[in-house]
Order: C-alpha cells, then structure tokens, then sequence
C-alpha cells in the first residue's frame, strides 16, 4: 500500500509521525501536476493499492483518473475549516481499510470491433444522423420500416413557422444520403433483435420484399386491389417522391394477391433475413400520432370530417377538402390524464401552421383555434401574433367538451370559453384534432431502453452522457422527446457525434465503476428486487439470471444497498470496503456524515472554500449516491463509536439517480424506527437534502447534531 | 478419522429449547447408520451423562461435538470451554449456537432488568423483600451454595470458544444433519469455518411466483390476511425473510404458507441480517416514492410493527450491534 499525500504548497499541515504500519509506504509529492507525479502514481497502482491525500475528489479526479485510487480530501474537509491535522490520520486509516477490503475494480474496455452503425429509422433525424456518419467515413445502414424513406416530413405539405414546403429540406438531404457510397439504405426493413455491447453488435434484420429501382409501371398500381387510406386514399403499392424511386409495397395492407408481380416479375412479396454487425445503433424511429379514436367526445372515425393534423394537411394541400370554416382543436388528447399526460411540444405550433396554410390558400375561410395554453416559446410568438393579427384566426381558450353533428352534417364544437366565462358553441364544416405523439416504444425494448414514462430516462433528467458508461446506443430527432423539424436538424448532432467518437477509437473504457452480482449468491431463481430498485433498467434478467448491463449502469449502488444477501456489490463501493473504512476512521463521539457526490459532497467542500467553522469530528465519507447508503453502514459507524450519523444527498426531485435520496429517506425513516429499539437515540440520525450550495446548511446540520448529547 | 475406530461424539447443550436434539432424533432410522460408524460418548439430553465423566476425558478426544443454544450464563460458558477442550471438531448446532438465536432477542435488556421482570414485577409475584438470586449463597450452618450467573447478554457459541464448522436453522433439518455427519464421517471437510449449508438465497429454492416489479404495498402480518399459496409473500406484503436467508431449508416454512422468518442466518456476503432486510424492505414499499411526502413516509414505516423482532429474530446477538445499548445513550 502507498499513501502519497500533497500539501498544496504547505496549506495543508499534516500530523507528525504518520505511520500507518510496515506494509504502508508515505511518499510526500512536492507538485499534484507535474507528468513525474502522474507517472509515479501510476507505476505505483501496477503493483501496490494507492491512497491520494490531498484536495477534494473534484480536483483530484482531475489529475488521476483510475477509480481504484482511494482519495482523501485533507484540504476543503480539514486544513480549510480549520480542523486539526490529526483528524487526517484517521481519515487516511479509514481509506487504507477500505482498500485492504475492496477488490480491484476492472476497467472495463469494449473494443470496437466494427467501424460501422444502424441507424433506425429514415426519417429526417434519421437521415441527418446517416449523414453525418457516412460524410465522416463510416459505413452506414440506414433501416425503414416503411416502403420509403422520408418519415413524418415527406407526408407534410410546409414546415412551421414560414410554411417552407418540406421538400427545400428533404430532397437534397436524401440525395446526400443515398448517393453516399457509405450508405446501404434498407426500405421495408425491421430490427429484429439486436445483441452485443458497444462496437460489437449483432443486429438480425427482416427485410419485407425488394426494391426494383428505377421501373415505375404505373399499371403497377391500376392493378392492385387494395385501396389504403394513409391520410389520402392510395394503393397497397404506391409511390412517394423521396426514395428509393421505385414502387413500394404498404405490407400491413398488401394481400399478396400477385396482381403486381404479373406486370414486374422483378417485385418479390417475401420476406429476408439478414444479420449486420455495428459498432454503434441510433435509434431514430421518431413519432405516431395518438390514436384519435380513443378521445371518444370528439367523434373522430364517427364522423366524417373529424380530422387529425395530418390528414387535413394531406388532403388539404391536395386539394380533397374545401372547407369553409375549421375548427383546429389543440391539445386533443394531451396534457390529459385519461390520454398522454404530457405535452408534446410541437402541437401548438403546427395548429398555428394549419390555419396559416388555410388562410395562405383560401382567406375567406374562418378558422378558430381551441387552446389551453399557447405555447409560443422562443421566436414562435411572433408566428403566433401574425396568424392572431395578420391572419384574423379567432383564438378560443377552453377545451371543447364534446363535438357533435348536426342534421345538415355540420359539426358542433361545444366548448367553455374561459376567457368570456360562458359556454360557446361553434357550428363548422370541419375539425382538425392536434393531437399529441408517442414514441416507438418497440425499438426501445428491443434495445433495452429504458423508458420513464414514454420517453428514454436519459431526457428525463439533464444527466444524459456526462457520466454515464460507454453505450454504442443513441437516440437521436423526435425518438427522444418531440422535436419541430429544426430542432431535429440541429440536434441531430448529438446522436452521429456520440457515434462518430466511438467508431474513431480502437476500444472504449468504462467511465463508471458498476456494480456486479456476484453469482455464488444470486442465481438462476432468485428475488429480483435489485431489478426494481434500479432507476436504469441496468439490472436485468438474462435467461434466469440477474445481470447486471456494464453499459447502462451509472454506478449509484442503491441495488447494493438494497440487496439483502450481499450478492450485488457496486465495485469501489463494496460494502466490505465500507464498513472497513467506517470501522478504520470513526472514534468515540465522531459524527459520521454519508455524502452524496454530486450535492451534498460539493457543500461541504465549499464550507471549506468560505473557511466555515463546524465540528473537528465530523467526518465525511463520500457516496455516490444516498441511495447506496445501507443500514449497515450505518449501523456500523453507530458501533465504531458515532454519536450521530447525517446522510446527506440531492434536492428531492433532483436527485442525479432519480429516486436514491428518497429510498434513502425511506430506509432511514425505517432505520431509525428500529433504533430505538437498540437504545440509540433516533435523533442522532438525519438525512437532510444539501445541494451543491449549501454549505451554511451543511456545517448547520453537523453542528446541531453535534451538540445533540449536550442538550440532553 | 478414517481408521476402523469409531468415532465419538458428543451432543453438548448451551442455552436451548432442546428442539435441537429433537431435531437429531428426527433422522429417524437414519440414526442407526450413525450408529454404526459412531458412538454418542455424551449427549444429556437423550442418555444419562455427568460432566465430571466429560473431565475424565484426554484433551481431543471426542472427534464432534455438536453443541446446540447459545452461551446465556456461566454454566453454558464452562460447559462450552469443556467439550471445546476434549474435541476435535466443535459445531455449532442450530441457530442458537451459530447466531444466539431466539434467546439473543433477549439482547434488547439486560439482566438487572430481566429479574426485576421476572422477580418483582410480574402480576403472579410476590416479593416484597425484593430477594433477588444470586450466584452464592452462604446458610447459617457455612454451607455456600452457588448457582451459574446469567450474563447481560446473549452470545454465539464462536464467542466464546473457537467453532470449527456451523449448521445453522432452528431446528437443523435432517437432511442437512446428514449431509453433515456424512463430510464428518468420510473425512472430506470443508475448510475451518464454512457454514454447512448453501451459499445462495432462500428464494433461489422457493417456488412461488414473483410479480414482475417488486414491491410491497401495504404490509400485514401473516394473521391479518388470507396469505396465497402462490404468490410471493412480499408480493402479498408480509415480510418474508428469504432474501436475506440462507438457503438449504427447502423453504419448509414457505410451503407451509409461512413467512420465513430467517433462522439459516445470513449470506456469507451479509454482515447484519436484520440490517439488510430493513433496506430492502424499506426500499420496495410504497413505490412510486417519488409523490410520498417525508410524513407519509413516517407512517408507512410505522407499519413495521417490532422491526427488531421481526428483521433480527434470530441473530441478533451477531448483528453489527450485537444488542441494546446498556447505557440507554
């Protein structure tokens, strides 16, 4: 064992005499930055446990990356506040347990095996995405689950706000794309299962028909049988001017009757497999619309000339519809808990769009606007006061409470005008329902993403990719969360980014030490709880046995805390190391103080950059998160002599897990119940939220719970 | 051990309720083929036996002892040192002997107050001089008469004396027993130390159905409602210890549509039983957690009725604690 300890230039004192028995090497360093001092620590890690005693973990993570340096943080916890250098000695003996109890942690490296990704979905995140790749010089296949690529944006007639028509973006797009030779652009073609980890995935395809390009008999289509409304009555094989330019087979509708193959014999109607190996998946299956049927009040399917947002569009554009007056219902579905309890962002705005392009191409027609609220956000307030003032469309506040028709056939939209307080009713030749989206859910499964919500987790909160582990699987336009067409366009970057570096690299390392089930414990039948407990999805079952994902995990060990049998241990965190360190650093009447890394750790360092005063035998233990505290440890610090125990962790809600520091709250709460029982006061035990800056509330705590025996 | 000798062995008793012997007599005819390789040199609960004959003994040389209850006085202590002297090989026989067992529950007080308890307190005594036992008695005629003196706590057997292998459950089944007797008899022991029973969970041996996301709703104790025969008794909010159990039961009690309650002790992995099933318990109920404000997490909790009782009924003497505070600090 090495201990390596830096004084900052003399700012941090340390205890005369250090000795921490034979085996333990004191190597003072004179510069935390210098390459000698990196090299030095590093040769030591080869062959010897190392401890680091100096600055905090934030500084210090910065010159010494490996995860299987203990660091102790003698600057801001002790030298800053004032502390005696001797409350080092037991912090350094703590960390030198934990280490002769902790294993060492595998730096797991994934090699990228295949220099080339799947991108699913040809939509216009898709192909951007696709774009991007191929452009930097890697091998693409880009899967469509439809006859042609295109997505949602080939069946828009304009874009918002200017009412650009769709094709100043698509066309040359995918142009681009399939004129790539880095492209395989695979039409009519599903993700069957993928497996592997990242740069090395198995992905099994089937693949629906074939594309016989460049041949367009149109007598093709006249023979097919099969009338298909898809927004605008069609054929079950048709054509859309995007790609590939040949004709395409709708096989949800197809009934494989033949008709077609009599005149191209080229056409085929079966189905292939095919299996393709990538280093990297980007999902890019974007968004359906709600299914309008299911808001009942609104008579959509009953009544004829209820539409949805892209219907009207469609038709309208086309010139299949003339209505003289619409009512554009916004919201229809959404924001609702009986439909989709969010808001799907883009609605608001493509009602705008909708009576713009009414207005654009018949100005007589009078149009309404059912609203809520109006989201507006950004530059879209001013499209908002054109359509409202230029346009003369009458905006109506309220939800319609049911539409119905009359004998004439109009339609009649009852709805309360909050803003006038009365009931309205507006008789109309047609409804347009802006209804809200939902994501691809079976491509998520597929991949294992994990979905809070309908979205993926990682757009939940805003701690997506800055910690998490090397993952070969992305999310890129509207898949995430819905997305206008600029947005997608502009962010699409994120996704081909994250692939890009990742193909550019010959094997990618774990950021995040995870945790591992260790399976002489935990085997084939088994209790499963740590599954529930993870806020990742990470925890799985593979066959009958729990595994733990070395992609997905993020490292917060509340599985570890939570399984009782000890079989799944978060490397670095190992409960054996804990209780060791525990054991190793409490003295009688210390106050021990569990801290979260992200909140409640930075706290404490800042009451050590304010220089605030608080209690020399307050010592902090640094978690990962509050959730991977157990009631061992804390036990276990009440046993080495603690007279009081703070677990410490993230605001609630903002918790960089999700829900750690309220399971905490509940074990603690549990916790305490039982304390009692043993004859400790419950008292002594707190859990408090201290975020990042909080340090007056953090030195507050320590200190009242210190002199918790005194006003007994 | 593996010569033509018999070999010997003694059955010792610590502080127990005896199911433990019971429990050997329950390999019924089994016990014949015991017989036949071994001879019962000491066992007081089933034949006629004095310590001093136990004196008498050279130093190793009974070859198992199995010693069953926990060490709750002087007497159980002396005893211990004893058989640990003249064997070979010392097993903790039974839940008691390996964790203290039901009577470490008594760790929660102490011994003053367990004799005002028992000597003054209780509705059925009367005492008014307040005479308490003591461990020496001297009468008028310089006759001293003593009795063993019962200690503030309850205590493993490893305590006390080093233990070579253990075989928890309260009772041993037969099955494991057997499968003891036989690495003791063929000479192929595991290394010093090992439990004798599985390494996994009680739930890798249970049968019952687990829902898909774990968690409990509402807690009831196993009286309060109709418990399915199916379904996993977390699943149906009794608190079943099985995921912090040993397995090697056969999840007796689980098939008799009885929560277990955690007599196989805890994993090798595990360092307090009782500490690691409240973590669990506390961290799969009442989800999602996230809308429940912190008094409704107080109440929930409150639900737990004896959370020591119930998460430590069989070890609480080797938890991280080991018992109540005495100093009531």
């Amino acid at each position: 064992m090495k201990v390596f300890l830096y004084d900052f230039g003399g700012e941090i004192k340390y205890p005369e005499n250090l000795d921490f028995g034979k085996d333990v090497e004191i190597i003072r360093l004179k510069d935390i930055s210098t390459e000698e001092t990196r090299r030095t620590v590093e040769k030591a890690l080869k062959t010897d446990k190392v401890v680091f005693v100096g600055p905090s973990h934030r500084i210090s993570e910065r010159f010494f990356s490996d995860p299987n340096i203990k660091f102790v943080n003698a600057r801001e916890h002790v030298a800053w506040v004032g502390h005696n250098p001797e409350k080092i000695r037991d912090l350094v003996q703590g960390s030198i347990d934990k280490l002769r109890n902790s294993n060492k942690i595998e730096n797991k490296r994934f090699l990228i095996k295949h220099k080339s990704a799947l991108v699913i979905g040809a939509g216009i995140a898709g192909l951007e995405t696709a774009r991007q790749i191929a452009n930097s010089g890697y091998k693409v296949y880009l899967i469509e689950k439809k006859p042609f690529v295109g997505g949602l944006v080939a069946r828009l007639d304009r874009l918002y706000p200017a009412g650009t028509p769709n094709s100043h973006i698509l066309y040359p797009l995918i142009n681009e794309v399939v004129s790539n030779p880095n492209v395989e652009v695979l039409v009519n073609t599903e993700m069957e299962k993928a497996e592997g980890t990242v740069g090395d995935y198995a992905v099994k395809l089937k693949i629906k028909g074939n594309v016989v390009e460049g041949k367009l008999p149109k007598k093709c289509e006249e023979v097919c049988p099969v009338e298909v409304v898809d927004k605008i009555p069609r054929k079950a094989i048709y054509y859309q001017p995007t790609y590939p330019e040949s004709y395409g087979i709708d096989f949800d509708a197809c009934t494989k009757c033949g008709n077609c193959v009599k005149v191209m014999p080229e056409l085929s109607l079966g189905e292939t497999e095919r299996t393709i190996h990538v280093g990297a998946i980007v999902v890019a299956t974007g968004l359906k619309g709600y299914d309008a049927k299911r808001i009942v009040e609104y008579g959509y399917g009953r009544y004829p000339n209820v539409y949805t947002k892209l219907e009207f569009e469609r038709r309208f554009a086309n010139g299949l519809i003339k209505p003289k007056s619409v009512v554009i219902v916004n919201c229809a579905g959404s924001r609702d808990k009986n439909h989709l309890p969010y808001c799907s962002r883009v609605c608001c705005m493509l009602g705008l769009k909708a009576a713009k392009l009414i207005k654009d191409t018949a100005p007589e027609t009078e149009v309404y606007v059912n609203y809520i609220d109006m989201r507006s956000y950004g530059i879209f307030e001013e499209f908002y006061n054109i359509v409202r003032e230029t346009y003369g469309v009458k905006f109506v506040q309220g939800r319609p409470s049911e539409i119905l028709q009359d004998a004439d056939g109009k339609l009649v939209v009852r709805c309360e005008d909050i803003l006038l307080d009365k009931n309205i009713e507006m008789k109309v030749d047609c409804v347009v329902l802006m209804t809200g989206f939902v994501p691809d859910k079976e491509s998520f499964d597929k991949l294992g993403i994990y979905t809070a919500g309908a979205y993926p987790v990682e757009y939940v909160n805003s701690t997506y990719s800055i910690d998490s582990n090397p993952r070969g699987i992305f999310i890129a336009g509207s898949a995430g969360y819905p997305k206008d067409v600029a947005e997608i366009l502009i962010n699409a970057a994120n996704a081909p980014g994250g692939v890009i570096e990742i193909l550019s690299k010959d094997y990618v390392e774990n950021k995040t030490p995870t945790a591992k089930i260790d399976s002489r414990i935990c085997s084939e039948n088994n209790c499963r709880i740590c599954i529930t407990a993870c806020p990742y999805g990470a925890v799985h079952m593979k066959g009958e046995e729990v595994v733990v994902n070395e992609e997905v995990c993020m490292g917060c060990g509340i599985c570890t805390a939570t399984c009782a049998a000890g079989a799944n241990q978060l490397q670095g965190f190992e409960e054996k190391g804990m209780l060791a360190q525990i054991g190793g650093m409490t003295k009688k009447g210390d106050v021990i103080a569990f801290m979260c890394k992200w909140s409640s750790y930075n706290a404490a360092d800042k009451a050590g950059q304010e220089r605030l005063t608080y209690p020399e035998n307050v010592k902090i233990i640094r978690v990962p998160c509050t959730g991977r505290v157990s009631a061992q440890m804390i036990l276990k610090s009440y046993e080495s002599g603690a007279k009081a125990v703070l677990v410490a962790g993230c605001p609630p809600d903002a918790c960089h897990y999700f829900t750690g520091n309220f399971k905490a709250r509940k074990r603690i709460t549990a916790l305490k119940a039982m304390l009692s029982q043993f004859g400790i006061d419950p008292e002594t035990l707190a859990i408090e939220w201290i975020g990042k800056d909080e340090s007056k509330k953090f030195a507050e705590t320590v200190t009242r719970l210190n002199g918790l025996k005194q006003q007994k | 051990m593996t010569g033509k000798e018999k070999l010997k062995i003694a059955i010792c008793r610590g502080c127990t309720c005896s199911g433990c012997d019971i429990a050997i007599l329950d390999i019924h005819e089994r016990l014949l083929k015991v017989i036949e390789k071994a001879d019962i040199v000491y066992a007081p609960t089933i034949m006629d036996a004095k310590n001093a004959d136990v004196e008498k003994m050279k130093d190793r040389e009974i070859d198992v002892c199995f010693y069953h209850g926990a060490v709750r006085d002087s007497d159980n202590e002396e005893l211990a040192r004893l058989l640990r002297k003249k064997s070979k090989i010392m097993i903790a026989f039974g839940a008691c002997a390996c964790f203290g067992g039901i009577f470490g529950l008594a760790n929660t007080t102490n011994r003053k107050e367990i004799f005002e308890e028992v000597y003054k307190n209780t509705a059925s005594t009367d005492n008014p001089e307040g005479i308490m036992p003591q461990t020496e008695y001297a009468d008028k005629k310089g006759h001293t008469m003593t009795l063993p003196e019962i200690y503030d706590s309850v205590y493993p057997l490893n305590e006390k004396v080093a233990v070579d292998y253990y075989i928890p459950l309260c009772p041993p089944i037969p099955d494991q027993i057997m499968t003891g007797l036989a690495a003791i008899t063929s000479g192929n022991l595991p290394p010093k130390g090992t439990i004798l029973a599985s390494e996994k969970t009680l739930c890798s041996e249970c049968e019952r159905t687990r829902s898909q996301v774990r968690k409990i709703g509402k807690i009831h104790r196993p009286h309060e409602i109709e418990i399915d025969q199916e379904k996993c008794m977390l699943d149906q909010g009794l608190l079943c210890m099985g995921p912090a159990t040993r397995a090697g039961c056969g999840t007796i009690c689980v098939k008799a549509n009885v929560p277990c309650r955690g007599c196989n002790g805890p994993t090798s992995q595990e360092y307090d039983q009782g500490a690691n099933m409240l973590s669990l318990v506390a961290t799969i109920y009442g989800i999602p957690e996230e809308s429940l404000t912190e008094e409704d997490v107080k109440k929930a909790m409150k639900e737990i009725k004896d959370p020591l009782g119930t998460f430590y009924r069989y070890t609480l003497p080797t938890s991280i604690l080991k018992r109540k505070r005495m100093d009531g600090k």
